[in-house]
């Protein structure tokens, strides 16, 4: 980069990813350790498995300006390290958009994605990927397949009042932050689920 | 006409933003010449080619009304107006404009809008 205020920000973009990995890690009584063979950044328990970071400040904010304009800011532990990397290197060309990032957006989300990715973290779901493969669409995955796998034909899709499984939050209000039990879905239409 | 042109030019400049005046002293410099709300608005309905063999243009996500709240084509995500006049957050920080031109006009048009088309398009957006 040209100028020092590049240069400025790329390292506050890293400060603050340093600063909010090590947040979590002191402020929450039940992290589960453990972290699937990549570490990265400081030392210290992981963020919980079951949530996402609130975004109260730093790259959390940044990820959800970033990528939560145009659909949910999906949570990094939904899909592996490596995908994100994937994800990240071909924006101009995301899903027949473009969703272009500066390379100092980049090198700020990468880390943050990367540490609270699902395999990272380790959910079962995440490692159970075969390792050959970097998939991207977090609606193809095998484990989300399977659980939306019996929802009735017509309630999801264009004229539903769904439109599409990537709009999590239409059935699941605590997306945003990662919470996706089946205690508090709502499908428009058709209320609870039960399974 | 010339003289009504920068008049009112010059009367809608007062109305930007420092983010947008910024941006136009930028543009200028890159050899835009006086931005043309009109001429932004008539770009902004403007419809190119798509790989389905349907049409895109800014108004496919965005609307044709800028002071109304726009829809993304492809996920429905609601987008909330882009008329500073009606939301005020907009067109307040130039790096969020020119990330947004960046995106948008290479999806849009296949290319980076050159810097007369965004002095025109964000001098329209004042309005």
């Amino acid at each position: 980069m040209r100028t020092v205020v590049g240069w400025v920000l790329v390292g506050a973009g890293l400060v603050a990813g340093g600063a909010v990995l090590a947040r979590e890690g002191e402020e929450r009584e039940d992290v589960e350790e453990g972290d699937g063979g990549a570490t990265v950044g400081a030392p210290g328990p992981m963020v919980g498995v079951n949530r996402t970071p609130t975004p109260t400040e730093g790259v959390a904010t940044l990820y959800q300006k970033e990528c939560g304009s145009c659909h949910l800011a999906y949570s990094p532990r939904l899909l592996p390290a490596r995908s994100w990397v994937g994800l990240l290197a071909g924006l101009s060309s995301h899903f027949g958009d473009n969703a272009e990032i500066t390379p100092a957006t980049a090198l700020a989300l990468s880390p943050w994605l990367r540490a609270n990715a699902g395999d990272t973290l380790g959910s079962r779901a995440a490692t159970r990927i075969p390792r050959e493969e970097t998939p991207l669409r977090i609606t193809e995955l095998t484990w989300f397949r399977g659980e939306h796998g019996e929802i009735p034909r017509g309630w999801i899709g264009p004229g539903a009042s769904v439109t599409s499984l990537a709009a999590c939050a239409s059935c699941h209000p605590g997306a945003a932050t990662g919470r996706f039990g089946e205690g508090e879905i709502r499908i428009p239409g058709h209320g609870g689920w039960d399974d | 006409m010339r003289v009504l042109v920068l008049i009112l030019t010059a009367a809608a400049a007062a109305a930007w933003s420092p983010a947008v005046g910024g941006l136009m002293s930028e543009y200028r410099s890159a050899g835009a010449t006086d931005p043309l709300a009109a001429r932004g608005k008539a770009a902004w309905s403007k419809e190119y080619p798509n790989a389905e063999g349907g049409v895109r243009s800014c108004a496919s996500c965005h609307g044709s009304d800028v002071r109304q709240a726009g829809k993304h084509a492809t996920t429905g995500e609601r987008i909330a107006p882009l008329s500073p006049q009606v939301q005020p957050d907009r067109l307040t920080e130039a790096a969020e404009i020119e990330k947004w031109f960046g995106r948008n006009c290479k999806w849009t048009m296949a290319r980076s809008c050159t810097p007369q088309e965004k002095a025109d398009f964000l001098a329209y957006l004042s309005l």
